[in-house]
């Protein structure tokens, strides 16, 4: 089977929207303050363009006839397109209308402070929308085929990779090294993790899906660590705690690729078990392992060991005042560890069973 | 005790600001060997970007770097990377410059000047609160609002089509079982779609009441009077302003013809008391300037009312009394034309009878001159000093040198001050200064073009 041109649009896009959103976050913990038109901005907007203008065009030549795609499409408003299509096209829209209402709640509440505000939501929900019709595009030829196809294979795991790498770094708040010895961190992690690797893991029809996706995600952070502080940058916001001269890269990755690897090991073994008994196995499973792993890393990462380059632990953010945790390379105190990390256990369960149900609609999808 | 904890709680939770209805500061300093006219142009919501525009006087200025940081507490010694102000290229002494103020608070901009005669460097305080939330204008809101809509009926559209004919083998027509689950994820999205703009609109409002709190409220002053006395609640935490912790100006409305400028004294149960002079009967307005111990400047607004004449005993001290006689000896040196929102000198020349230039002009209160601005309609209030709009304690708290003169200093005679009139209109300048021992006040009316 000849691989479609619009796979390439898919990963163009969800590749643009992770570079741009990843170096945002640098610019803010190194620079400081931001306009619309920072090259990590662009970036971003890029990913929702190159959506938008391949998804619009899809559908446009499929309505008019002028692809193959007629008889594996679907219909919207009279139009005809791939599923995947008109949730890009969604999602760019999404994205691009959020730029003048968040324009519009600069001037009216002033520029940001926080990350998170209803234009911003508008913007998060539009890239989500953006990564889910990426994987929706190279999904749907991948089940159509008769058989396997090893480039969109791999092609969906990238992706997969992709968005996880963005999961993650949405609970970056609640991940950072002083956290880890914290309950939060885990039942954070128990949102994401089993969520997207049980999701596309069980799409995917390779047998180490999740396992890969998990190393996607790592190696990517991991490469921004190496790769970051090369760049020359200042800060342009006072106080300026850390003296700085380059791009600050976040912190090391979530070794989430352990419980990935025990998804990957017992998936086979659980195939034929209702999805409610492979969502109860598999949560505890998640936090278990990650835990296990995590906790005495995060002592690593506290130690004088993990501040160089390999594994970026001395790198701190402008504003990072000398007095808090991170500076001082000491854990935040916890006062519940038990009851959080239940939470955690029960909030893996559900997400398992999100993902598992996901998996199941998702490999069904072949418009 | 219980007022005056109930005043400092309204002092913090209504931030309000110095001067009444003009915002942009105005000041005259030298950085080293140089002499700057600084205006800079508040944001009307923080964090927001304030413009910063500086005049060189001397024209071998030639370059210059600003930096905002706070005015104190260790943020005021952890300065960020400077940004080069921008040299006009038609004005070769004008430098602008934008400025991120990020936090609500006391702020300092640091000027930075190279030029032919070294380096300099100048502190100008400055004051970062919100004044205003925007409304969204109708157009906006109409394309905003049709947008959602397109949004929200696309995406259960799109839901729809995924439940009817996503899982469908290629060429294969939806069943009508499909059709049917079509139609109840039509309905599922729908209710996923309102609950989530619901929500949004929750969560829109909940920002928006946040934001409100932090915007510039008037501070009301509660101003009670006995006869000859004044008296104001307790104010804490204040630091004086050229020897005073409140500077009052009571002006009688609307007829501004008389002003008294007061400074009452903090009495054992921390409330301020004021002697007040003989005053014809009619409403006053109380403007009361203070400035706190982070450098915060606020102005209170009170009024008076006195329905029959007052009278008392003379005012003494830096306390003065203006009985709306024109006077002789201050002559305004009015420019061609004065323009809302352009930084302008308001200079000021004092005349012996004969019209010779005045040999007996002293300090008042150790500056060369106060003067007071007020719009007719009594929305702009200005204090003003020769070095401009900044309150001196806060000149002090950023290390800023600025003119201040021992009693009995003898001074040239006349006086300037730095100021831009916010809007057009009509407006009443009081200008003070201070003869032989006696303080003289002049008023003058000037209309502000737009």
């Amino acid at each position: 089977m000849k691989t479609p041109w619009y796979v390439w649009t898919a990963l163009a896009s969800v590749s643009c929207i992770l570079i741009g959103g990843y170096w945002d976050i640098s610019w803010h913990m190194t620079v400081g303050r931001d306009s619309f038109w920072t090259p990590a901005h662009i970036a971003i907007q890029l990913g929702g363009i190159i959506a938008g203008t391949a998804g619009a065009y899809l559908i446009i030549a499929t309505t008019l006839g002028r692809t193959q795609l007629a008889d594996v499409s679907v219909r919207v408003w009279g139009f005809r397109g791939p599923l995947g299509a008109f949730v890009a096209v969604w999602g760019a829209a999404a994205m691009v209308i959020s730029a003048p209402f968040d324009n519009w709640w600069h001037d009216a509440y002033g520029l940001d402070v926080k990350i998170l505000s209803p234009p911003h939501a508008v913007l998060t929900l539009g890239i989500l929308m953006v990564a889910t019709g990426a994987v929706l595009q190279i999904l749907a030829p991948l089940n159509r085929a008769a058989r396997r196809t090893p480039l969109l294979e791999w092609l969906l795991l990238i992706v997969a990779g992709q968005v996880l790498v963005l999961g993650m770094v949405a609970i970056l708040e609640h991940t950072f090294r002083s956290n880890l010895h914290r309950a939060d961190a885990y039942r954070a992690m128990a949102f994401v993790g089993p969520l997207l690797l049980l999701q596309f893991g069980g799409v995917s029809h390779h047998r180490w899906a999740a396992t890969i996706i998990a190393g996607f995600y790592m190696t990517f952070m991991a490469a921004m660590i190496w790769l970051f502080p090369q760049f020359a940058a200042e800060p342009k916001l006072g106080p300026v705690y850390q003296p700085i001269t380059h791009f600050i890269p976040l912190q090391f990755p979530m070794l989430v690729i352990a419980p990935a690897f025990a998804f990957d090991l017992l998936r086979p073994k659980l195939a034929a078990w209702p999805r409610w008994r492979r969502a109860v196995v598999y949560g505890p499973v998640f936090v278990g392992v990650i835990l296990a792993v995590q906790w005495p890393f995060a002592d690593f990462l506290m130690s004088e060991h993990a501040r160089n380059w390999l594994f970026g632990a001395h790198y701190q953010p402008y504003m990072m005042h000398p007095e808090w945790y991170e500076s001082r390379y000491e854990f935040m105190p916890e006062l519940d560890l038990a009851g959080g990390l239940v939470q955690a256990v029960i909030a893996a369960c559900a997400t398992s069973y999100l993902g598992l149900l996901l998996a199941d609609a998702m490999r069904k999808a072949k418009r | 005790m219980k007022r005056a904890l109930v005043v400092i709680a309204l002092l913090f939770a209504l931030p309000a600001r110095a001067h009444v209805g003009s915002y942009d500061v105005f000041f005259s300093g030298k950085a080293g060997a140089y002499n700057l006219d600084v205006t800079v142009r508040m944001p009307q919501v923080i964090p927001g970007v304030a413009e910063i525009e500086i005049r060189a006087r001397e024209p071998d200025v030639t370059a210059m770097t600003v930096v905002p940081l706070r005015l104190v507490g260790p943020g005021s010694q952890l300065p960020p990377t400077p940004d080069r102000a921008e040299r006009s290229a038609a004005d070769r002494q004008f430098f602008t410059a934008s400025l991120w103020l990020m936090e609500h608070g006391t702020m300092q901009v640091r000027i930075a000047v190279d030029g032919a005669r070294g380096q300099g460097e100048l502190a100008v305080p400055i004051t970062a609160v919100a004044q205003r939330t925007l409304g969204m204008n109708r157009p906006l809101a109409i394309l905003l609002l049709g947008l959602m809509l397109l949004l929200s009926l696309s995406i259960i559209s799109i839901a729809a089509a995924a439940v009817r004919e996503a899982g469908l083998d290629p060429g294969v027509e939806p069943s009508a079982r499909a059709r049917r689950n079509s139609r109840l994820a039509i309905g599922i999205a729908a209710a996923i779609v309102v609950g989530i703009l619901a929500l949004g609109q929750l969560w829109w409002a909940a920002e928006a009441r946040q934001y409100e709190r932090m915007v510039m409220k008037d501070w009301k002053l509660d101003i009670r009077r006995t006869e000859c006395s004044l008296e104001l609640p307790a104010i804490n935490r204040l630091l004086p302003d050229h020897g005073h912790d409140i500077h009052l100006f009571v002006v009688r409305t609307p007829s501004f013809d008389r002003l008294a400028h007061l400074h009452p004294k903090r009495t054992a149960s921390g409330s301020y008391a004021q002697p007040l002079p003989s005053l014809p009967a009619g409403r006053y307005t109380v403007f009361a300037d203070v400035v706190f111990e982070n450098g915060f400047p606020m102005t209170g607004i009170g009024e008076l009312e006195l329905t029959a004449d007052l009278v008392c005993a003379p005012l003494a001290g830096d306390d003065s009394l203006w009985d709306g006689t024109p006077s002789q000896a201050v002559r305004f040196e009015r420019p061609a034309q004065l323009r809302a929102g352009v930084a302008q000198s308001l200079s000021f020349s004092v005349v012996n009878p004969d019209g010779m230039p005045a040999t007996d002009v002293e300090p008042y209160m150790a500056m060369a001159g106060h003067a007071a601005v007020l719009r007719r309609d009594l929305s702009v209030f200005a204090h003003l000093h020769p070095n401009g709009s900044i309150a001196m304690p806060a000149l002090m708290l950023a290390k800023t040198p600025h003119e201040m003169y021992r009693d009995g200093h003898s001074l040239p005679p006349h006086v300037s001050f730095p100021y831009g009139f916010p809007n057009a209109g009509d407006y009443r300048v009081f200008v003070q200064i201070k003869r032989s021992g006696r303080i003289e006040t002049a008023a003058f009316d000037v209309s502000v073009a737009p």
